[in-house]
Order: structure tokens, then C-alpha cells, then sequence
């Protein structure tokens, strides 16, 4: 475990929805997951502002987004073209385009995770402790 | 030996045209054609001539007189005889003919029996005129060449040559007839006469390598027109055919016969002046023409032939030919000509039966264009349906994916309050995620009910219920459910709303209004919308305009489809993005169509034309009064209804059974009722199946309004409409307001002194659906029947200034008034008759000789209102019946 908490950057152009993940993350058993410092950006330009101004370990990303799509964004990450200052956050799709040929889409961008909406509040927390899990597991190592 | 050049020229010359001479003569022999004939004829005395010449050449010079005279009457006879076969090729003046004809017989008579050799005079008048009649003959056939094409615009030319030639070889034995020329003309002359044989013989009896030559000139040349022509259809090819072939041989119209299914031909086409196309004609008489073989006037042949073309085209000539139509059908061409046509014979029968060929051909291509075009609009319905079924994809994603967003928000949400910690049977959770869960739950509601609408638009199973629709009250009512939305954005409003009327479904009519409305909300942050309402001739146009962001050109097609949101993606606002595309199905399942103006930056309006409502049902409200029976057992279903009919201006009676609903609807017919399904006792079902049963009740309307859909079932008994709860109010208003007003609506008049039994009559008659005339004098009451026409005149017997016999008298009298039913009342014997009395009147019916009683006074009287409506004609018809003038004698009980 890093000492500092880890980072979040949550990427949705819906209020509501931002709401959402911040309250269910708030309130995670999981004290990393709860403990998380969650940023966030409702359009790819504020997304992209964030990360090169602050260190994030994992981004839940929207697709739908209203300046183009989360895979932009995700590609982008994967080809290493937007500067970060960590080693490169891991990315999961959260997005209600749950149809098989956009959760290829999604991967082929480089997405490390997919998340479906809707979702329960304990898949989020579940799939934001895996990454979360996963990279500290990393960072050891 | 020194061979005589000259003399073989000669010898050539004269056998050529003894050939031609043969060959007519065998023609004309074996057709016996007047046009062979004259062509034989011509060449006669050229034959004759050079018979004399060679005769001179065995006798010396020592032939008879007469011998030289005939000879050169004959030789001027020649051009004569030219101008004659000129003159069945084309029209020549008949003065003309004649003109020539007594010129060479003068010149004739005076130089064939003068002494030789001939005066110079006598020499110089018989050439020139041979010559001048001879130009005259060539310049008749040149003439006609230049009107022809092909082979015999060459033949004719030719002849034409020829004849010049000949004229100009008579030209020359006339000099060398001079003593003392030179020898050499007399060779000239020779060499002159074989050309000229030679031209002829090119001419009317070509070789037959020449004369195919031509024929397959003209022939490919058809051919190749013809499958050049671009025909899409049978039909065509066949009028290609004809005009080509009359192009071809000159004819003045050409017909193309083909078999019909019942053996007789029929014309396929036809080029020429106008006619009347026959109609089908004998094949065995067409047949008859074929094996005749040569051009016949159409006078000679068959009837029908005359009868469709002869009358139109003259006394003409018609040539027909048979046509094989590959694979063994036969047809015919008929080629009309107001003149012979001289040559065309042999090529016609090769150009018919290449036409058949050709037409074949031809037919063939235009069923390969067909087939092509078919594939080509396979491809593109193909390319539709497969554009299609990629926007049913990608609408099913679409849909999933806008499905979800909401429910994410509601599951989410949820999901966080059952993790809060319980307090008791309670939890203690934020008010906010409540209203999350409750607008997601709304926004989901939304999108769904646009998903059903426009799948019920897509299947066509969208019902309107349309009736005519105050469109400028139902947008100032939208306007004002949405003022919350206006004044939080800080909009302004300007409306003109001038009265319009469309025929729409209210419901539909609201919601296609309120899209526009919110859409111009959401897309405009400051500024104003403007809404107007105008009726253009038959279409009510309504308007939606903001000053909002605007819509690109690019998009302003692409904003009516599902899912689409346009425009700048940093400024996209919530929403379905079914809105737009709902309303224009909505807009166009009404038979409207919506169209939009927009500036990028200045704003949009949107623009939604419906037709209007016809004019006779402008502003037609409920009748004001009319009774509606409700049968409807639930108290509450029933409060409700019966508030929504007596603020919509209706009286309502409501029975809570079937039985007692059919008991009041006997006892009091309404102008409808409205009835519920499930019902203690009978059921709704029975109901109707019982008034419908009862010929006094089956005329009024029914309308059902229950939870139970079973529609059809209910239609299928009878009913009107069949609404299911919760009912749309505005429908079932609607639906009552138009059955009820289509009921004709009776006018009486009341003559009653008394104000209370005359306002007690006045409203019976009223609730009963009548137009009520009231006047309490007599004389008043007279006067007013005369004025206007009245279905009924109620009349009390006893007035104080007329009394109501004279009334009678009057109104029997007057032919305006003589066949309107008159009801007069009396109070019943012994009965004192006062104000509000309940006791039984007797009411004569006079005029019609139908003696009526019937109950007085209040309530009694509403017994007089099914006589009014459907069943009042009973009473009509039996006043219609006793005729005028009758007194009263029947005496009969009505209830």
C-alpha cells in the first residue's frame, strides 16, 4: 500500500452519476476504496487538464461524453500520448453501451476494466478495489 | 476487218431497250398492274423505233411512207407516256397532261405524213417539243426522287437521267438529220441511246446483284434504326417500326397489324395522318391482300380495311405485306400511299420480314432495359432495406444504451439507501438521492412512453381520435402548464393565437406542441419564444420559434431521427433525443407535415401544418343539456365520469346496475349513455345487447368506459366508441359531442298562454333534444309558424285570444304550414286544468288526423320527447299519411 491514498479520476458528463459514485465510494467497507481521493471531469478536455496536472491511479471513464468519446481518451493513455506523471492509470469504461462489439471497442482502445451501467453499488466498489488492489500489488513489485 | 463501233453501239442500244421493253411486258402480263402497264408502254415505242431502224438497215432505205409516219407519231407519243407513269407516282396537273398530249398530236399530224426529208421548221418544232415534254417528264420523276430515300430515291434519279437523256438523243438525230453534219453525232446519238438504256435498265429491271444490293441497304438501314431506338416497351418498338418504315418507303402511313389471342389482327402501331385505328381486322382478308401480291386501291379491298383508313387517307393504295413475327406468329404491314410507289415492291418484302426479326430484337431489348431497371430498383430497395435494418441496430443500441443511463441513477441510488444504517423499520438516507431516484424514474417513464408512441406511429397502429380541435385554447392551455419552466429560465413569451380549428387528436395535438415547446425551452437560455397559430385555407399552421442556439443546415434533417442530438457537443442538453422525431410521426400520422426554419446563432422555428377541421363542425360543442345515462356501479369511477360530463355541459343520470340503467334509458331515453363493463348482475355486454334489441333504445349511442379491454367485443355488440379506464376525457367528450350532435335536433313550437305549463313544456321538449320556440298569444304563435319551419307546433286548445281550434283552422290553411303535426293540448274532461297540474291532458294531434293523449304537465311531458328525435317520425309519418283537411276521428294512446 502507497502512503498516500490513492486517486480516482472520474470521468461523466452527468451530475447525477458523479454524485452516485462518489456517495457509493464514500461509503465502501473497503477502506482503500473508501479512502480514495476522487477527482473529477464531466468533458475529455477537463479529463485530459486533470492528468497532466495531478497524479491519478485509476480513472472510471465515461464513453458517451459530450466532446467525443471516453475511447478517444483511452487510446490516447495507451499510446502513452497524454503526459501523466505516474506510471499510466488504469482505465475502467463505465458506460451504458454494454453491447458486445463496444466492449471490444472498449478493450481494443486499451481499457483495463469494463463496468456496466446500471450498476450496483457493490460492483463499483468491487471493481474499483480490484484495479486499486491490482496496481498496489504492482507498485510492490 | 474494221469493226463498225458505232453501228454495235446502236445494236446495244436497241437490244437494251428491247429487253426492257420484254421484261415489262412479261411484268404486266403475268400481274396485269396499270402501273407495269405504263411502264411498258413507255418503252413501246422506243422498241418500235429501233425495230424501223433495224428494219431500214435490212431494206435500205426503201420503206413505206406510212412506215416512217408511224414511227415518228410513236417516238412523239414516248414523252407523252412518260409524263403519264410520272403521273401515277405522284400528282401531276391534269392541264399539264392534257397540254402536252395535244402539243406532240399537233405536232404529230403535221410532220408524220409531210414529205422527207422534213423542213427545218418542221424538223426544229418536232424536237423541241419532244424535248421540252421530255424535261418536263424528268424533272417529274426527279421530283419525285427527291422525296424518297435509299434505293429508290437512287432508281428514280436514274430514271429521271434516263429520260433526260433520251431527250437530248432525239436532240441529237435531229441535227444529224441535218444535211451535211458531221458523222460523229450520229455516233454520239448511238452512245447517247445505250446510256440512256442503261439508265433504265438500272432503273426498272436491275440485276439482281444490284437489286440486293438495295434491298439490303434499306434493310440494314431499318434494322439498325430500329435497334438504335431506345424502347422501354413492345409497343414502342413496333411505333419505331412504323415511323421508320415510312420514312423508309415513302409511304403516307404505315400500319404494323399483329395476331391477337382470337386469331384477328390488330393494330400494333400506326404512323401517318390521324385515323381511327381499326380495331382488329379479318386475318383472312388481310391474307387475301398478301397473295394478291401488288398494290390494290383501298376502295377494291376488304370493307374494314376501307372503313378504318379509307375515309381518312382517300381514295389511296394500300400494299400490304405479310410479317413473320418469330417464332410462328404472322402480322402484316400495311403501307398507304396516295400514289404508286414504283419500285418498292421487291424491298418491301425483305423489310417486312426483317421487321419481324427486328421487332424480335427489338422486343427483346426492351425486356432487358425492364429487367435492368427491375435490378436497378431491387439494388436500391435492397440498399433501403439494409440502410434500414443498420437504423433498427443501431436504434436497439441507442435505445439500451439511453434505458440504462436512467436506471443507473435509480439502481444506484437505491442501492446507497439499503446500505444506510436502519432505523427501526426505517432508513435515515438523503432527500436529494430520493428525488435522483424519482426525476431517473420520470426521465426512464419519458423515454419509454416515446419508445412505445413511436413504435406505435412505425406499426401503423397509432389511433387518433380526431375530432375538431380548438387549436389556439389548447396552446395557451400548454402555455400556461408551462410557465413554471418559462419564468425559471427567465423566458419571454409572445403569442398570437387567433381562433383555428383543426381536426386532431387532443392527446396527440398536446403532446407534439409540447415537444416543440420544452425543445425550445432547453434550447434557449435568454431570450423569447414565440408562438402562433394561423388557419390557411384548409390547414391550421401552429409555429414554435425561439431565439435559441440554433440548427445547422447540415442537421436540420438529421434532428428529426431518433437519437440524434445535433448540433456543438459541449452544449448538448438532456433529453431523450426522441422528442423531435416522435413529433414529426405524430405530425404526419394526422396527415400534416412539420417543416423548420433555422439560423445557427439566432434561433429556430419549427413549424407544424394540420389540416383543418371542415367548416360544418366548427365550434361544435356538446349540446348544451343533453342527457348522457351512466351506468356505473363503482361510486367513484362514477363521480368522476359524471363531473367530467356536467362540467362539459351535460345532464347526467347515473343507474348503478344494468337493470336499472335499462329501466331509466326506457323510461327516459338519453341522447347516450355511457356504460361500464364489469356490473353486478348483468354485465355491461347484456346491457347493450338489450338496448340494441329494443327498437325505441337501439338508435342511441353507447359508449363504453371500463377497465376491461375488450374492445372489438364491444364494438362488435354496437357500441360507438369503447374507451378504457383511465379514460381520456377529452376522447370521450369528443366522441360524445360529435354522436350527439349528428342526432338531427327537432324545432318545435309552443303556444301556451299558461308561463309555468309553457316553461314546463319548453324544458321537457329542451331535455328531449329539441329546438324550442315558445310564445304564450296565439296570433304570435301564427305568425312565428309562418316565418320558419317547424318539425312540430304544440298548441294549447284553450287560449284566451285565439283559441287554439281557429289556430288549427289557420294553420290547415296555409300551404306553408299544412303538413306540420300539430299536438294540441286540452286538459282532460272534468280535470280542472291549473298551473304545474300533473293531471292528464288530452293532446290532439288534428292536423294529421293522429288524436294523441298524452300525460301533462312536468315531468309527463319529457314523454313527448322520443316522439321528437329518432322516433318522432312515426308521428310525421302518420300526420303525412291522414293528409290535410281530415278532422279528427282516431282516437289513440300514447304513454
Amino acid at each position: 500500500m502507497t502512503a498516500e491514498n490513492p486517486r480516482i479520476l472520474l470521468v461523466e458528463d452527468e451530475e447525477l452519476n458523479r454524485t452516485l459514485v462518489k456517495a457509493v465510494l464514500a461509503r465502501a467497507r473497503i477502506a482503500a476504496v473508501r479512502d480514495a481521493e476522487v477527482l473529477d471531469a464531466s468533458t475529455l478536455a477537463s479529463a485530459r487538464t486533470r492528468l497532466a496536472a495531478e497524479d491519478v491511479d485509476l480513472i472510471l471513464l465515461d464513453m458517451n461524453l459530450p466532446d467525443g468519446s471516453g475511447l478517444a481518451l483511452a487510446s490516447e493513455l495507451a499510446a502513452g500520448t497524454v503526459a501523466t506523471g505516474r506510471p499510466r492509470p488504469t482505465v475502467v469504461a463505465v458506460t451504458a453501451s454494454v453491447l458486445p462489439q463496444d466492449r471490444e471497442a472498449a478493450l481494443q482502445a486499451g481499457c483495463d476494466g469494463f463496468l456496466d451501467k446500471p450498476y450496483a453499488a457493490a460492483d463499483l466498489v468491487a471493481t474499483v478495489a480490484e484495479h486499486l488492489s491490482r496496481r498496489s500489488g504492482q507498485d510492490r513489485s | 476487218m474494221r469493226v463498225d463501233w458505232s453501228s454495235l453501239v446502236l445494236l446495244a442500244a436497241e437490244f437494251t431497250f428491247a429487253v426492257l421493253f420484254l421484261r415489262a411486258l412479261v411484268g404486266y402480263l403475268r400481274r396485269r398492274d396499270p402501273l407495269q402497264r405504263d411502264v411498258t408502254l413507255v418503252f413501246a415505242p422506243c422498241t418500235v423505233l429501233f425495230c424501223v431502224d433495224i428494219a431500214r438497215r435490212i431494206n435500205g432505205d426503201a420503206l413505206p411512207m406510212w412506215v416512217n409516219a408511224v414511227s415518228l407519231t410513236v417516238l412523239l407519243a414516248q414523252p407523252y407516256l412518260t409524263v403519264r407513269l410520272a403521273a401515277r407516282l405522284r400528282a401531276v396537273p391534269a392541264w399539264l397532261q392534257r397540254a402536252i398530249l395535244v402539243t406532240l398530236a399537233a405536232v404529230a399530224a403535221w410532220v408524220a405524213f409531210a414529205p422527207r426529208p422534213l423542213s427545218p421548221i418542221q424538223l426544229f418544232t418536232a424536237v423541241t417539243s419532244f424535248l421540252i415534254a421530255e424535261l418536263i417528264a424528268a424533272a417529274l420523276l426527279f421530283g419525285k426522287a427527291r422525296t424518297r430515300t435509299g434505293a429508290n430515291r437512287a432508281r428514280l434519279m436514274i430514271a429521271a437521267g434516263a429520260t433526260a437523256a433520251f431527250g437530248l438523243m432525239i436532240v441529237l438525230i435531229g441535227i444529224a438529220a441535218v444535211p451535211g453534219s458531221s458523222p460523229v453525232l450520229d455516233t454520239a446519238n448511238r452512245v447517247l441511246a445505250l446510256i440512256c438504256g442503261f439508265g433504265y435498265l438500272i432503273a426498272f429491271v436491275p440485276p439482281h446483284w444490284l437489286r440486293r444490293a438495295f434491298s439490303a441497304t434499306a434493310a440494314q438501314s431499318v434494322t439498325e434504326r430500329l435497334l438504335r431506338a431506345p424502347a422501354e416497351s413492345a409497343e414502342q418498338v413496333w411505333q419505331i417500326y412504323a415511323d421508320i418504315m415510312r420514312v423508309q418507303t415513302g409511304a403516307d402511313a404505315v400500319a404494323v397489324l399483329m395476331p391477337r389471342a382470337d386469331g384477328m389482327l390488330a393494330p400494333a402501331a400506326y404512323a401517318g395522318p390521324p385515323t381511327t385505328a381499326p380495331d382488329g381486322l379479318g386475318f383472312a382478308d388481310v391474307t387475301a391482300l398478301i397473295r394478291a401480291g401488288r398494290p390494290a386501291r383501298l376502295r377494291d379491298s376488304d370493307p374494314a380495311l376501307v372503313a378504318h383508313f379509307g375515309d381518312d387517307l382517300g381514295d389511296d393504295f394500300v400494299t400490304v405485306l405479310s410479317m413473320p413475327v418469330p417464332p410462328d406468329a404472322e402480322g402484316a404491314v400495311l403501307l398507304f400511299n396516295r400514289h404508286r410507289s414504283l419500285f418498292s415492291d421487291d424491298d418491301l418484302r425483305l423489310l417486312a420480314a426483317l421487321g419481324g426479326q427486328a421487332g424480335v430484337l427489338a422486343e427483346r431489348q426492351a425486356v432487358t432495359a425492364a429487367q435492368r431497371r427491375l435490378a436497378a430498383e431491387l439494388s436500391t430497395s435492397v440498399e433501403a432495406l439494409t440502410r434500414a435494418s443498420q437504423a433498427k441496430s443501431s436504434f436497439l443500441a441507442n435505445m439500451s444504451h439511453e434505458l440504462r443511463t436512467p436506471l443507473n441513477a435509480i439502481i444506484g441510488f437505491s442501492d446507497l439507501m439499503r446500505l444506510e444504517e436502519p432505523d427501526g423499520d426505517r432508513r435515515r438516507v438523503p432527500a436529494d438521492w430520493v428525488d435522483h431516484i424519482h426525476t431517473s424514474g420520470r426521465h426512464l417513464l419519458g423515454l419509454i412512453n416515446d419508445i412505445l408512441d413511436l413504435a406505435k406511429v412505425e406499426a401503423g397502429r397509432l389511433e387518433l381520435r380526431l375530432a375538431p380541435l380548438r387549436v389556439d385554447t389548447a396552446v395557451s392551455e400548454l402555455l400556461t402548464g408551462l410557465a413554471p419552466l418559462l419564468s425559471a429560465k427567465n423566458l419571454t413569451v409572445t403569442t398570437t393565437l387567433p381562433e383555428a380549428t383543426a381536426l386532431a387528436d387532443r392527446v396527440r395535438f398536446r403532446q407534439i406542441v409540447e415537444n416543440l415547446l420544452s425543445n425550445a425551452i432547453k434550447f434557449t437560455d435568454d431570450g423569447t419564444i414565440s408562438v402562433s397559430v394561423a388557419q390557411a385555407g384548409d390547414l391550421v399552421e401552429v409555429t414554435v420559434a425561439d431565439t435559441g442556439v440554433g440548427i445547422a443546415e447540415a442537421d436540420r434533417e438529421r434532428v428529426f431521427e431518433e437519437f440524434q442530438q445535433v448540433g456543438d457537443p459541449d452544449r448538448q442538453r438532456a433529453g431523450t433525443g426522441l422528442g423531435l422525431a416522435l413529433t414529426k410521426r405524430l405530425v404526419e400520422a394526422h396527415d400534416g407535415e412539420i417543416s423548420l426554419i433555422s439560423t445557427p446563432g439566432e434561433g429556430s422555428a419549427f413549424t407544424v401544418r394540420l389540416p383543418a377541421a371542415p367548416l360544418l363542425q366548427l365550434d361544435q360543442g356538446p349540446d348544451a343539456g343533453a342527457r348522457v345515462l351512466l351506468i356505473e356501479d363503482d361510486p367513484q369511477s362514477a363521480e368522476l365520469l359524471s363531473t367530467q360530463l356536467v362540467s362539459a355541459g351535460y345532464h347526467v343520470e347515473v343507474a348503478g346496475t344494468g337493470e336499472a340503467g335499462l329501466t331509466a334509458a326506457g323510461a327516459h331515453p338519453p341522447d347516450a349513455i355511457v356504460l361500464d363493463v364489469a356490473l353486478p348482475g348483468i354485465d355491461g355486454f347484456e346491457v347493450i345487447r338489450r338496448l340494441k334489441a329494443d327498437p325505441r333504445l337501439a338508435g342511441i349511442p353507447v359508449f363504453f368506459a371500463t377497465i376491461i379491454d375488450e374492445r372489438q367485443a364491444g364494438l362488435a355488440l354496437g357500441a360507438d366508441d369503447y374507451f378504457v379506464k383511465p379514460v381520456d376525457q377529452a376522447a370521450l367528450l369528443g366522441a360524445l359531442a360529435r354522436k350527439i350532435a349528428h342526432r338531427p335536433v327537432p324545432r318545435v313550437l309552443v303556444v301556451d298562454h299558461d308561463d309555468e305549463i309553457r316553461k314546463a313544456i319548453e324544458d321537457g321538449l329542451r331535455a328531449g333534444g329539441a329546438d324550442v320556440v315558445a310564445c304564450a298569444d296565439g296570433r304570435d304563435g301564427l305568425a312565428l309558424s309562418r316565418e320558419s319551419h317547424f318539425d312540430l307546433i304544440v298548441c294549447d286548445m284553450q287560449s284566451p285570444e285565439v283559441d287554439g281550434f281557429s289556430m288549427l283552422a289557420a294553420i290547415e290553411q296555409d300551404p306553408a304550414t299544412r303538413h306540420t303535426p300539430v299536438l294540441g293540448l286540452t286538459a282532460a274532461a272534468g280535470v280542472a286544468r291549473e298551473p304545474g297540474d300533473a293531471a292528464p291532458l288530452v293532446a290532439t294531434a288534428m292536423a294529421g288526423g293522429v288524436v294523441a293523449t298524452a300525460m301533462a304537465g312536468g315531468a309527463g311531458w319529457e314523454a313527448l320527447a322520443p316522439l321528437l328525435g329518432g322516433s318522432g317520425t312515426a308521428m310525421k309519418d302518420g300526420s303525412a299519411k291522414g293528409g290535410s283537411g281530415t278532422a279528427a276521428k282516431d282516437t289513440k294512446e300514447t304513454a
